[in-house]
């Protein structure tokens, strides 16, 4: 498990990064803290010519409190966000999934950039970050622009980054005042990969988000059960079937089919995440 | 009783029976053990191997860029060095080549095809990766039942068949249980197919040492005399010329109790070549594809009992998925044998009846891992005494308790003629059934969970075969027959001690407990007492560490030696102190007289330096060689029941592990810490077992769990705290009365957490046959038993 031979280099700031992108032979590819790409070079599933680590640069590692959105750096680590030594805009949200990602020597090194170009949909990043609606802010040899998580993560392990475009930061919207927010990872054991993963957020006035992680090839954003939880004043046991009918709506609006176990598992997480945003 | 732990001169126990320290922690703690990654030797290659990347083919060609040919060997570069035949003496059984390097057909993923070596592992990779490879892939035969059927693809033609062997075995009168049988129960279980992880993987080291005309070896195994005589049996090389050191070895568990083909391979280059050092450092997913699978085991079951809940009589048929391959000893034909044998467990049985096959698939080998088809025997007897008492609405450990063998009847000779030794097996489940409060669980029951999860208490008990000698081995048909160890006991001439033993120790913490057994008899200061093992030049000949023995093979060998050695000592001491030889005694490092003492170091000063001070008619020489076996070879019988208290979500079929409490009974503790610590490290790989590890094959024969993402071992969030109580009933024919132990941790928590799953699931009608016992799994039981619930 030792990975081909590849060129390296280390970029000094962002456009260093692309002339060092634009001048490579071969494939490249940009590595941060490398949690993801480091496996897969050792195990060569990924073979690039040319590796451009971006680490270091300090435009990556900006964060700043907009006010009504937080800016976080694409290589803010997770465990910055874990220890709250960013701005958090997710009402507690975001360090409380940061604690179940991996384990504590990935979360300091891995990144939220790394982690929403991968794009792997039972990771936390991609599911929570689709959830809190936020952009994800680009550059690349065509200039700057920001999209939406919802149309950035295209499918597995596909996101809408073209070539040589290095993911910069996402602007968070700050979640309102006395926002309830739920998250439920179920995995195989403390820091594997989610078997499923359910996040809700409850705005208030009606309104709500419900996304869906490890299910489908990307989080599913669940509007018919974000209805049913928006109109929620209370937790009822008896509301799980609604919302399994809810869930099912919103998978085949997806385009998601499951078997019937894990539909049973789905719908159990995503009722104790509404459960878990309303109690 | 316990052997009473003698004081040395600091006041603190170091005897048999005390809680000493480690002597090996010091080095692993600050990081300064050596293990064969560590070894730095000038200019060595580091191998890698270009393995089969498909299931079952004949190669066509295997094309080797010129540039770099000189760094590969394939099968025909290899000279003075034969393929690998494990033949055993059981009747029918069907034998292969292993070839060290495949040239002709590959029989599954991972078999190694071309050896490669660059000043490193990366470039070798790189080497492996530009060889290309031309193979006609044939139907891989994935399933042991499709291999076991009619017109099955033949993995070795001239077998006729995908067998390697045939059991059956009968006892008892069945048609006669069968009539009186008020309960009948039929189960299928199914032990799943997983590796058996060692922290560190294999591992040599292989250079010519010119000086001494001999191959060097370094290489981390269990049994470095065991791998010698296999090189020598290889290779073309006298065994005088091959020295095998095991240096600091990171676990083992019987994956390492091998010699395999990569091993005899890179051996042989280095013997032929004679300028190259080369080195083999396995990683995780060569582990994962190619060391040893294990536990792959599928059991049909039908017991017969009362009404009441008396087992009268057990038929099985046992099907062994052994994968492409008999490895070197014992190939796969120990877990067949033992499975059959051990089904019955502690349990009284009137009638017995078991029929086994093990089938050859397109899979890579399996072989011994800690607990050797235990767990699955375990599994076996376990999940069905725990039907038959929901059968007859009784608690299952008390149905447990009834049908086991009581003390009052030992020695108990057992249906499939093992002799149980001694011990008080029902006491053992009701001690466990107190730790875990099983009342308590009853009323909780009752009250049901908050958050909507059903509680479970499971229990599983098993004896096991410890320290057995020739006359058990011979029944497996295994072509080594261990029946004794050794040990070489050398006092210095300042008094101190060097004990050579022939096991290895990676883990057991042998360094430790043996200076206790030589503490123990010759009082020398336990921290001037060390170990030395694992090195064919330094110590006598030993079968290794393995089967549960070397505590008490070994630890009698020290103690015999050491009684030798101070046979020398006291005349010796005698002359000086003015006294017989039998009134010397020897404590705290000196020897005492009936009007005064001397040092031990003064006796060595005698022995070897001042010797005209030595008795005339004395053999002065302070070195000694004790073989030791117990005083009989069907070994001593450790005994345990395993508690589990879990909660089981049913929505998502997640087991969460909330109690687990363990009784044993292993005879004479030598060290209680060494003891409770491998019983957690059993328990810990057992959860793994139970829960977590497993390799699934699809249809073409590809290993779906090849690297740690896919391949779940337990960490340290899946552990609970363990409980932990002692029996002691010391063995009548062994040193102080020890068993030995060091599997049995492993082998009940696939039963007791399976039937803790069924009594969580009682009330749904659920059960979980089968490990591990995934999220999945659990939920297919439950959707399965709501379907016929809402069917009936």
């Amino acid at each position: 498990m030792k990975p081909a031979p590849f060129s390296y280099a280390r970029a000094a700031d962002l456009p260093g990064a692309l002339a060092l992108f634009e001048a490579a032979e071969g494939e490249a590819k940009y590595i941060a803290g490398g949690q993801t790409i480091g496996p897969m070079l050792n195990l060569r599933l990924t073979q690039p010519d040319a590796l451009i680590d971006i680490a270091r640069i300090a435009a990556l590692r900006d964060s700043r409190d907009e006010g009504a959105a937080v800016v976080l750096g694409a290589g803010v680590r997770h465990a910055e966000v874990e220890d709250g030594r960013v701005p958090d805009p997710s009402a507690g949200l975001m360090p409380r999934a940061a604690r179940t990602l991996a384990y504590r020597a990935v979360r300091n090194r891995g990144t939220l950039g790394g982690s929403v170009s991968h794009a792997d949909p039972a990771a936390e990043w991609p599911n929570i970050l689709t959830a809190l609606d936020a952009a994800v802010l680009v550059t690349g040899p065509g200039g700057e622009r920001a999209v939406p998580m919802a149309d950035f993560v295209q499918g597995y392990l596909t996101v809408a980054l073209d070539p040589g475009e290095i993911v910069t930061g996402f602007r968070v919207p700050r979640l309102p005042a006395g926002c309830r927010t739920g998250y439920v990872k179920l995995c195989r054991q403390a820091g594997e990969f989610a078997l499923s993963m359910a996040v809700c957020i409850l705005p208030g006035g009606g309104a709500a988000r419900c996304v869906l992680g490890a299910a489908g090839q990307k989080p599913v954003i669940l509007a018919s059960v974000a209805a049913l939880a928006g109109r929620m004043t209370g937790w009822q046991a008896g509301a799980r079937a609604e919302v399994a009918a809810a869930l099912d709506e919103d998978l085949g609006r997806a385009g998601v089919t499951l078997d019937a176990l894990d539909r049973r598992m789905h719908a159990a997480t995503v009722a104790r995440s509404i459960e878990d945003a309303l109690t | 009783m316990e052997a009473d732990a003698i004081m040395d001169g600091s006041g603190k126990a170091r005897g048999v029976g005390a809680r000493v320290p480690r002597k090996e922690d010091r080095r692993h703690l600050f990081g300064k053990g050596q293990f064969t990654a560590d070894l730095r030797l000038p200019a060595v290659q580091e191998v890698a191997f270009l393995r089969s990347p498909v299931a079952h083919g004949r190669i066509r060609r295997i094309a080797v860029p010129d540039e770099i040919r000189a760094q590969v060997v394939l099968a025909g570069d290899l000279v003075g060095a034969r393929p690998i035949r494990a033949i055993t003496d059981a009747p029918g059984f069907n034998a292969a080549d292993l070839p060290l390097l495949a040239d002709d057909k590959v029989l599954f993923v991972g078999q190694p095809i071309a050896l490669c070596f660059a000043p490193t592992r990366a470039e070798a990779e790189d080497i492996a990766q530009s060889i290309e490879l031309d193979i006609d892939e044939l139907p891989a035969v994935v399933d042991m039942l499709a291999a076991k059927a009619p017109g099955a693809t033949l993995l070795h033609e001239d077998w006729g068949n995908n067998l390697y062997l045939k059991r059956e075995f009968a006892a008892g009168d069945m048609d006669d249980v069968r009539r009186r049988a008020g309960v009948v129960i039929e189960r299928e279980y199914r032990l799943n197919r997983q590796s058996g992880v060692s922290m560190e993987g294999r591992a040599i080291l292989a250079h010519w040492d010119h000086r001494l005309d001999e191959l060097m070896v370094w290489n981390s195994t269990q049994m470095p005399h065991q791998a010698r005589y296999a090189l020598a049996l290889h290779l073309d090389l006298d065994e005088q010329q091959i020295h095998v050191v095991a240096p600091d070895v990171g676990g083992g568990f019987g994956i390492k109790n091998i010699v395999y083909p990569e091993e005899i391979a890179v051996a042989a280059v280095a013997a032929h070549r004679r300028d190259l050092a080369l080195r083999w450092i396995e990683d995780k997913r060569e582990h994962l594809l190619s060391a040893i699978h294990c536990r792959e085991t599928l059991y049909n079951v039908t017991a017969y009992a009362t009404e009441t809940g008396r087992l009268l009589g057990i038929d099985v048929k046992v099907h062994v998925d052994a994968g492409a391959y008999a490895t070197w000893p014992n190939g796969p034909n120990m877990e067949l044998g033992m499975a059959i044998k051990n089904v019955p467990g502690p349990y009284r049985l009137e009638a017995y009846r078991a029929e086994g096959w093990t089938v050859a698939t397109n899979k890579a080998p399996i072989g011994p891992y800690r607990g050797v088809a235990r767990p699955g025997a375990c599994f076996c007897i376990e999940r069905t005494i725990d039907e038959i008492a929901r059968a007859v609405g009784r608690e299952p450990h008390e149905v447990r308790m009834e049908n086991m063998i009581g003390p009052a009847s030992m020695p108990y000779r057992s249906l499939t003629n093992m002799l149980y030794d001694n011990g008080d097996y029902p006491e053992s489940v009701r001690m466990a059934a107190d730790m875990v409060d099983v009342p308590g669980i009853r009323a909780r029951q009752a009250r049901g969970e908050a958050d909507g999860r059903l509680v479970g208490v499971g229990f599983a008990s098993y004896t096991e075969q410890t320290a057995h000698g020739c006359g058990e081995w011979i029944t497996r048909g295994v072509p080594i027959i261990p029946g004794y160890e050794s040990c070489t006991a050398r006092m210095m001439p300042d008094g101190s001690l060097h004990l050579m033993v022939g096991i290895q120790s990676h883990g057991q913490g042998l360094e430790t407990t043996l200076a206790q057994v030589a503490h123990q008899e010759l009082g020398i200061d336990f921290d001037r007492i060390a170990v030395r093992h694992g090195d064919t030049a330094v110590c006598p000949f030993g079968m290794g560490t393995f089967a549960s023995r070397s505590m008490v093979m070994a630890g009698g060998a020290v103690a015999k030696a050491s009684r030798m050695l101070a046979a020398r000592i006291r005349p010796i001491a005698a002359q000086l102190l003015q006294c017989p030889p039998d009134q010397v005694t020897l404590r705290d490092g000196r020897a005492y007289g009936p009007s005064g003492d001397v040092g031990l170091d003064e006796v060595g000063r005698i022995a070897y330096v001042r010797q005209e001070g030595l008795p005339r008619d004395a053999d002065p020489t302070l070195e000694v060689t004790a073989t030791y076996s117990p005083e009989i070879d069907t070994g001593v019988f450790c005994y345990s029941t395993h508690a589990a208290v879990v909660a089981v979500d049913p929505d998502t079929g997640h087991v969460e592990i909330l109690d687990y409490a363990v009784v044993e009974d292993c005879g004479t503790v030598v060290n209680p810490m060494i003891v409770d610590g491998q019983i957690v490290g059993g328990v810990a790989q057992g959860i793994g077992n139970a829960m977590y590890e497993e390799i699934p094959y699809d249809a073409q024969g590809q290993p779906l769990a090849t690297t740690l993402a896919d391949y779940l071992l337990p960490g340290a969030t899946a552990i609970p705290h363990i409980k932990i109580g002692h029996m002691c009933t010391p063995a009548q024919f062994t040193e102080y009365g020890m068993k030995g132990m060091g599997e049995g941790g492993a082998i009940s928590p696939p039963a007791a957490i399976a039937n803790a799953v069924r009594d969580a699931l009682t009330g749904i009608g659920a059960e979980v046959c089968e490990t591990p016992i995934t999220p999945r799994r659990v939920l297919e039981a439950i959707v399965a038993a709501e379907t016929r619930g809402a069917a009936a």
